[in-house]
């Protein structure tokens, strides 16, 4: 099944730098949502995340003829979409530096976004939404990609430009840290 | 069934289809049932999956189809290449469609919806339900506050609530209706029948349920429907048969079994209850606004009013399938212009517009 959910994205990715605007179209109307989301992970600035998804868009429709026609489809776009909002948070930010420090990672959720009748399951919900926002940044971005939005490892060392084993390594740390919080958690109660 | 591999922690059961599957669409799985009483161990691993599931539900921004086509007609007029006038063979658009519903199930947790939702279903409305009868010879229009719409034939019975549930949408059928539900992945939307549940979440289909008569006929026109016995009559048999686009199903109230149908063509008697609004596909190209309000006029059997002059020589290419009629009429007014908009009173709507760009 996962096969052909890649092919066709692929065969849509091929029809974009081939000038087809359905393809287009299309690729836009599935990936809006998730990279939208994703980008919350990281500036609450709804504007930005919009402003980044258009750009991104822009760039593959006007350079389409540059595009690489084999590329990971699903992590291309997660990957770019990345790159412009670390550019333009980048850019907003007051303290001017290099690289990634003035992006924040978190995972904001208050009381009333959560639309869940039982009062038990919301009160879950918010104490491990706390210990997912103590992990450290990188794990959480790794945590967000593979648990949320189902990529795989490989996938994802693309998206963060990070290597294989420090994924491997990530995941596995941020497992244990959540399985012990939870305990503590628990044992709390 | 296929054999599961040992679950031995949280990262196996988050990332195991079967069993997202289980938790997030209710689907019935008596591996995971047996999994989940086995040790108090295995309990309290689901229940710790089922907080993860529910937590990046909440964190995920939930929007309508209609916010998403607004982020590409911008980003469409920056480009400002001439996308609107080429003109599209429909084979590619049946792909790009077909695409579209197979690239986005490929998110994981976009099926999502609170999944304490315990299918317990009712089989008679409840009390403060608001009550919509057809008397009349055509058939009665009538949009619901989540924005779907139900083309009620005469002689049937709709029941329904002003507000929705905080999980599921309900409605009680006697009759015939035509509904073209609006697509939301949280809350799933039954329609009560008879002996008959059908359970949806953004599809358009037709539920023929008289009680006079001895079966129960369920049509789809867009996406994807599932059909469950009622639990009046049999408590157990959670089993579902699920419809796709031009299939149907009979349901034989003696027998108190269901028919699929495979292809509506190949059967004339059910080919034969399929009306205009069951058939057309809603795509124009390249047509004047007036004819498409025209066609919605005989469809919907109301009223478009609008300002001749203004709207005279607009030309719009679109796909309205798979919409309720609200959404419908949002997406031509999006596609007029910025300062067109509709009112729908009653049976009347009434479009405001200062012409297209």
């Amino acid at each position: 099944m996962d096969f052909n959910k890649n092919l066709v994205e692929l065969l849509f990715w091929k029809d974009i730098i081939s000038g087809d605007e359905a393809a287009f179209s299309s690729i836009f109307k599935s990936y809006y949502k998730p990279l939208f989301n994703f980008g919350k992970l990281y500036t609450s600035d709804k504007s930005i995340i919009n402003d980044s998804i258009q750009d991104l868009f822009m760039d593959f429709w006007e350079k389409r003829k540059n595009l690489n026609p084999d590329v990971d489809v699903k992590s291309y776009i997660f990957g770019g979409f990345r790159n412009k909002l670390f550019k333009k948070i980048n850019q907003r930010s007051f303290i001017k530096q290099f690289g990634d420090d003035n992006v924040k990672v978190g995972f904001e959720l208050s009381y009333e976004d959560i639309e869940i009748e039982k009062e038990s399951d919301k009160l879950k919900v918010l104490k491990l939404n706390k210990i997912l926002n103590q992990l450290p940044p990188k794990q959480k971005e790794v945590i967000y990609l593979k648990f949320f939005k189902g990529l795989d490892n490989e996938q994802i060392a693309e998206v963060l430009k990070i290597n294989y084993q420090s994924v491997k390594n990530h995941v596995y740390r941020s497992i244990l840290v959540l399985r012990e919080k939870s305990k503590k958690e628990d044992h709390k109660n | 069934m296929k054999k599961e591999k040992t679950i031995v922690n949280i990262e196996d059961l988050i990332q195991n289809e079967s069993f997202r599957n289980w938790i997030l669409n209710n689907e019935y799985n008596t591996y995971w049932e047996d999994f989940a009483i086995d040790s108090a161990k295995n309990a309290h691993l689901v229940e710790r999956a089922k907080t993860f599931f529910l937590t990046f539900n909440a964190f995920e921004e939930k929007f309508s189809d209609f916010e998403v086509e607004e982020q590409l007609y911008s980003l469409k007029s920056k480009l400002d290449v001439d996308f609107h006038k080429k003109r599209r063979s429909s084979f590619r658009l049946v792909l790009a469609t077909l695409a579209i519903v197979l690239i986005s199930g490929s998110f994981f947790f976009n099926k999502f919806y609170p999944a304490d939702n315990t299918s317990n279903y009712n089989t008679s409305p409840a009390e403060g339900l608001i009550e919509q009868i057809n008397n009349s010879n055509t058939p009665k229009l009538i949009t619901l506050s989540d924005g779907s719409s139900v083309l009620l034939q005469p002689k049937s019975k709709l029941s329904y609530s002003n507000e929705f549930d905080i999980v599921k949408r309900e409605v009680f059928l006697e009759g015939e209706a035509f509904f073209e539900v609006s697509k939301n992945q949280y809350k799933p939307f039954f329609v009560y029948s008879n002996e008959v549940v059908t359970h949806v979440y953004g599809t358009s289909f037709r539920v023929i349920a008289f009680d006079e008569l001895d079966e129960v006929k369920v049509i789809v026109k867009t996406g994807k429907v599932k059909l469950r016995k009622s639990n009046i009559i049999d408590k157990y048999d959670l089993n579902e048969i699920t419809l796709l686009p031009n299939q149907a199903a009979r349901f034989d109230r003696n027998e108190k079994l269901f028919d699929k149908v495979i292809q509506i063509e190949e059967d004339k008697q059910m080919e034969s209850d399929l009306t205009k609004i069951d058939k057309l596909n809603f795509v124009f190209v390249d047509t004047p606004i007036t004819q498409i309000f025209s066609t919605i006029e005989d469809l919907y059997h109301l009223r478009i009013e609008f300002t001749q002059d203004n709207l005279e020589n607009c030309f719009v290419t679109t796909s309205l399938s798979d919409v309720p009629l609200p959404e419908k009429l949002k997406i031509l007014c999006f596609s007029i212009g910025d300062n067109t908009t509709y009112e729908l009173v009653g049976n009347k709507i009434i479009i405001n517009s200062d012409g297209c760009k």
